[in-house]
């Protein structure tokens, strides 16, 4: 999870978090890149919650004119800003048509494997590139005009600026469309050449990964991890100590039953030896699922024999991928619990050792 | 004259000497800039100034998670702002000097 302004809002106060809002949708509409709104929020974020904790009035850190304080925040996005917005507002388009691409060479491999000719310098994709590229851009134009004709109904009618916001998007993508049906209506496409629009999707994705660096390195260094989020974890260690004091006594009766005794020590040891073996960690639970999915098709396939050698493979990568997200998500959901575990007996046998010593 | 004319002539300076303190950030630069009498700086006055003293090279910033919770920026002083606050302060030193003598008489 990223650290962000948004996890904060639930934190401010009634007239903070108004004012947070107008900020928010305002820097929102002010057509500039992610990162920038990011740190731009982030700071009024920050600032909000120190005269939060002063008692301090909102107005204190914004001055009495809100809207003011909103241009003076963003009076510096430049056209580079405006440029990488455009890039990150265009990358779902070039990711539908590269999947659309991909799924054409996957077509092709699977006609090649059931022994037709295939000839993929002459390969068309379904889809028209410039088709597409039209409706991405429509969609982004659309956008950045609804965004800056709604910017000055911000802060005089919060409520309704959404509205009339949709409103003009709506009609400005009519008449965008209107117009491109006029112009080409008598065209006919015959889908682009495939190797044409590989190196297009190509090429974007190569720029859209150089111009969005900075992004990424954003979200790499600003992770937070639900603990942290959820403030001082004394409840998570309350409950796992009453846990792991519950299951002392149930290993001690055991012990008593066969006359031994167990000395706590002992406990904490195969407690960490539990939590840490390789067959009770998650990851040896995700590859056994995987694999034993794997296998089970292999042998259908084989039973039933080759009818279709591409459907395979389609499949299993499909439920591969499907799979390892979902345990994915679980484990990591879980770990937070296995991790917490481990600390509460680490530190457990640091007490121990303190007093032994 | 627009008294934001003056005021932004002079903020630069006044930022860069809140800094040159010591590291610090938004909120502090503000409070440091209200105790010394500026009335009425917000986050808006101040973001672009920062942002601008940055791209110069006068000052550095190093992003860290606050204490509250959302990322914040750090601001500290380079080589190239401490010559510039010196500079700063020259200039300004002559030119108050000059208006001082004309604005109230000797």
């Amino acid at each position: 999870m990223i650290n962000t302004y948004a996890i904060y809002i639930e934190k401010l106060d009634a007239d903070y978090k108004a004012a947070f809002k107008k900020i928010r949708d305002y820097v929102h509409a002010n057509n500039m890149d992610e990162i920038r709104r990011e740190e731009i929020l982030s700071e009024v974020m920050d600032s909000f919650l120190a005269a939060q904790a002063e008692g301090r009035e909102v107005s204190k850190v914004t001055g009495s004119d809100l809207k003011v304080f909103c241009e003076q925040l963003c009076s510096d996005t430049g056209i580079k800003s405006r440029i990488i917005m455009v890039f990150e507002m265009l990358l779902p388009m070039f990711q539908i048509y590269s999947l659309l691409c991909i799924i054409n060479i996957l077509t092709l491999i699977s006609d090649l494997s059931d022994g037709k000719t295939v000839d993929f310098m002459t390969a068309r994709t379904k889809g028209d590139l410039p088709a597409y590229l039209l409706g991405g851009v429509i969609a982004v134009v659309s956008g950045m005009i609804s965004r800056a004709v709604t910017k000055r109904w911000i802060f005089s009618e919060h409520k309704k600026y959404k509205a009339i916001g949709m409103a003009i998007r709506a009609v400005t993508i009519a008449v965008l469309c209107g117009l491109t049906v006029y112009l080409f209506k008598d065209s006919s496409t015959e889908g682009t050449y495939l190797w044409v629009a590989l190196i297009v999707c190509a090429v974007f994705m190569t720029v859209y990964f150089f111009v969005t660096r900075r992004s990424r390195e954003y979200r790499k260094n600003n992770r937070i991890s639900f603990s942290e989020l959820a403030g001082p974890s004394v409840s998570i260690s309350d409950d796992i100590e009453k846990l792991e004091m519950k299951r002392f006594e149930k290993a001690e009766n055991k012990a008593q039953k066969n006359s031994t005794t167990l000395s706590f020590e002992k406990f904490l040891e195969s407690e960490e030896k539990n939590c840490t073996s390789w067959d009770k960690r998650p990851p040896f639970y995700i590859v056994l699922g995987l694999s034993c999915t794997v296998l089970s098709t292999l042998f259908t396939y084989f039973v039933s024999g080759f009818e279709g050698v591409s459907d395979i493979f389609v499949f299993i990568a499909l439920m591969l991928a499907l799979e390892g997200l979902v345990l994915y998500g679980i484990y990591k959901l879980t770990d937070t619990g296995a991790k917490a575990r481990l600390e509460w007996i680490k530190s457990k046998r640091d007490e121990l050792s303190k007093t032994v010593s | 004259m627009d008294n934001s004319q003056l005021l932004k002539g002079v903020l630069e300076g006044c930022v860069l000497a809140v800094i040159a303190k010591g590291e610090s950030y938004g909120y502090e630069i503000i409070g440091e800039l209200e105790k010394a009498g500026f009335e009425d700086i917000g986050e808006g006055t101040l973001y672009p100034v920062l942002t601008r003293l940055d791209k110069s090279k006068l000052i550095q910033c190093r992003r860290a998670k606050s204490p509250l919770g959302p990322v914040r920026k750090y601001y500290s002083l380079t080589d190239e702002g401490e010559k510039a606050l010196d500079e700063i302060k020259e200039r300004y030193r002559k030119i108050s000097r000059s208006a001082e003598r004309l604005l109230y008489g000797e």
